[in-house]
């Protein structure tokens, strides 16, 4: 390269410099500098997707404390079987959904039920018992076992039928409809009522 | 069946509360991306699923989308949110959540407070502006009720009528089902997040560029979505001041008193300068301004961090 050539290349170097055009080099390679923002945007949606996807099955425990006919006072224990991504926290606040059992032991008579329900609540310490549940629903099917003295119908000592349940901040509702499975002849459909603590 | 019907009625659909004064000073990556993420995950999924592969209007894609946003009373982007690993946020993990909830600005109040009963929500950071968890789920809840009210009346109202509709709409709501009559509280940054949250829903079917698209005979949501062009000061309840029931303020005013020693510290007042650099006036400011100077409402100033420490330092405090 002569010297007028280099002057000249160097001129028209320094040119394309201040006028902000491309260098010789920025016509066919990419910007070496990745944009950061779409580089985080990718990331965070990968982010994202890998835990929604990343699933597992676990299971909470359920209590209910109630007042009630026909058991009166009576203390419910089960679980809820979930599937969760795994990255969820339940210490402070999650939503369920699944198949639940339930075990209540009462004054006048124990009730098993198994059913579909969803929840908001939260584990605190407990890890695995969902002992304050904000909101929450389930329908149920129903067993019920009566005993004791209790003079007041059901006359029959086993019934089954379909209870709802709805919690609402810690506050439980719930009614059923059951039909003795073996009766005297008296009327066998019983309304069932009761409001507790618990799910 | 009467207590089923008041807690149904009084337990609103977001009558959580939360405190961003609790984490003024305290470190909160950025979540913008992520909530976008999880924004643009959950709608590709309610576009994606069975009950929304025949061909369809916009309008009806957006229903579909609704259902993966909205559901009743807790929210599922709030709930994302709180039980995540990657949200950042204050309080986070349940020992910091015990410590919030003993120290949160409706903490001062008696053991049966039914506000208390309600877990309170955490603080992110969106773009730069501290915000509660529960001003998204007020984004695509309420949101989506504005959403419907526009729906309903577009062709009865011009759209100034429309506009002070929506917003009469939403302090009413704030003021008797989400906020005073519940927990004492009438938050001005639930009804911008509310009012955001309408434009949401709009833009995904309407607008020059909607958010919404189909390709393939299926819809899809754009990648234009971002949670950033929503979000403003506005949302910040340290920034927006909340207007509290006579009973409520005497333990929020205690609590947030103690704040007072922070409000010149570097950076509150670097967050303050940021938030006054950005901040513009909206639609609400003008409707609160207006029911203010009508005395439909009080005034949110007065229950303003500036004001509380401006009138402790003159001894005006009981």
């Amino acid at each position: 390269m002569n010297r007028h050539s280099l002057i000249f290349c160097v001129f028209t170097f320094v040119c394309l410099l201040l006028s902000g055009g491309p260098l010789p080099a920025d016509d066919n390679t990419p910007s070496p500098e990745p944009d950061q923002a779409a580089l985080a945007r990718e990331k965070a949606l990968q982010q994202v997707q890998d835990e929604l996807q990343d699933v597992e099955r676990r299971w909470y425990g359920l209590t209910r404390l109630r007042v009630g006919y026909p058991q009166k006072f009576s203390a419910g224990f089960g679980a809820i079987f979930v599937e969760l991504p795994s990255d969820t926290d339940c210490s402070t606040g999650c939503s369920l959904r699944g198949w639940h059992f339930e075990v209540e032991p009462g004054l006048y008579g124990v009730q098993g039920s198994v059913g579909w329900g969803k929840l908001t609540g939260q584990t605190g310490g407990t890890k695995r018992l969902m002992h304050t549940v904000y909101l929450g629903w389930a329908v149920r099917g129903v067993v019920l076992r009566t005993y004791g003295d209790y003079r007041i119908t059901p006359i029959a000592s086993t019934l089954a039928g379909v209870e709802g349940s709805f919690t609402i901040v810690r506050i439980n509702f719930s009614a059923g409809l059951l039909r003795a499975l073996s009766s005297d002849g008296a009327d066998d459909w019983v309304v069932t009522a009761g409001i507790g603590f618990g799910f | 069946m009467l207590a089923i019907a008041w807690l149904l009625v009084s337990v609103p659909a977001q009558a959580l509360e939360t405190d961003q004064f609790y984490a003024w000073g305290k470190p909160i990556e950025d979540s913008s991306d992520l909530l976008n993420a999880w924004v643009r995950l959950t709608v590709q999924a309610a576009l994606d699923s069975k009950a929304a592969a025949g061909p369809m209007e916009c309008e009806q894609a957006t229903r579909q989308v609704k259902k993966n946003l909205q559901e009743f009373i807790y929210q599922p982007i709030e709930m994302w949110v709180i039980s995540t690993s990657l949200v950042d946020r204050v309080p986070k993990g349940r020992e910091e959540d015990r410590h919030y909830r003993k120290n949160y600005l409706l903490s001062s109040t008696v053991a049966l407070d039914f506000a208390r009963w309600l877990q309170p929500s955490p603080t992110l950071q969106v773009n730069g502006i501290r915000i509660g968890s529960d001003k998204l789920a007020h984004f695509f809840s309420e949101g989506l009720y504005y959403y419907k009210k526009w729906e309903k009346n577009r062709d009865k109202l011009d759209p100034d009528e429309l506009q002070a509709e929506l917003l009469e709409y939403g302090v009413i709501f704030e003021r008797w089902f989400q906020g005073t009559l519940v927990t004492g509280v009438l938050s001005i940054a639930d009804l911008e997040a509310n009012y955001q949250g309408f434009f949401f829903y709009y833009r995904l079917c309407h607008g020059d560029e909607p958010l919404l698209y189909q390709h393939e005979g299926r819809w899809h949501i754009s990648d234009a979505f971002d949670i950033r062009d929503y979000v403003s000061p506005e949302w910040d309840e340290s920034w927006n001041p909340n207007i509290y029931s006579g009973m409520r303020w005497n333990g929020i005013r205690k609590i947030m008193q103690t704040y007072c020693p922070m409000l010149h510290s570097p950076w509150v007042e670097q967050q303050r300068a940021h938030y006054r650099e950005i901040d513009t006036r909206t639609p609400i400011e003008i409707q609160v301004e207006k029911m203010v100077a009508e005395g439909k409402l009080a005034d949110p100033q007065d229950f303003d961090i500036t004001t509380i420490c401006a009138e402790m330092q003159h001894g005006d405090a009981p």
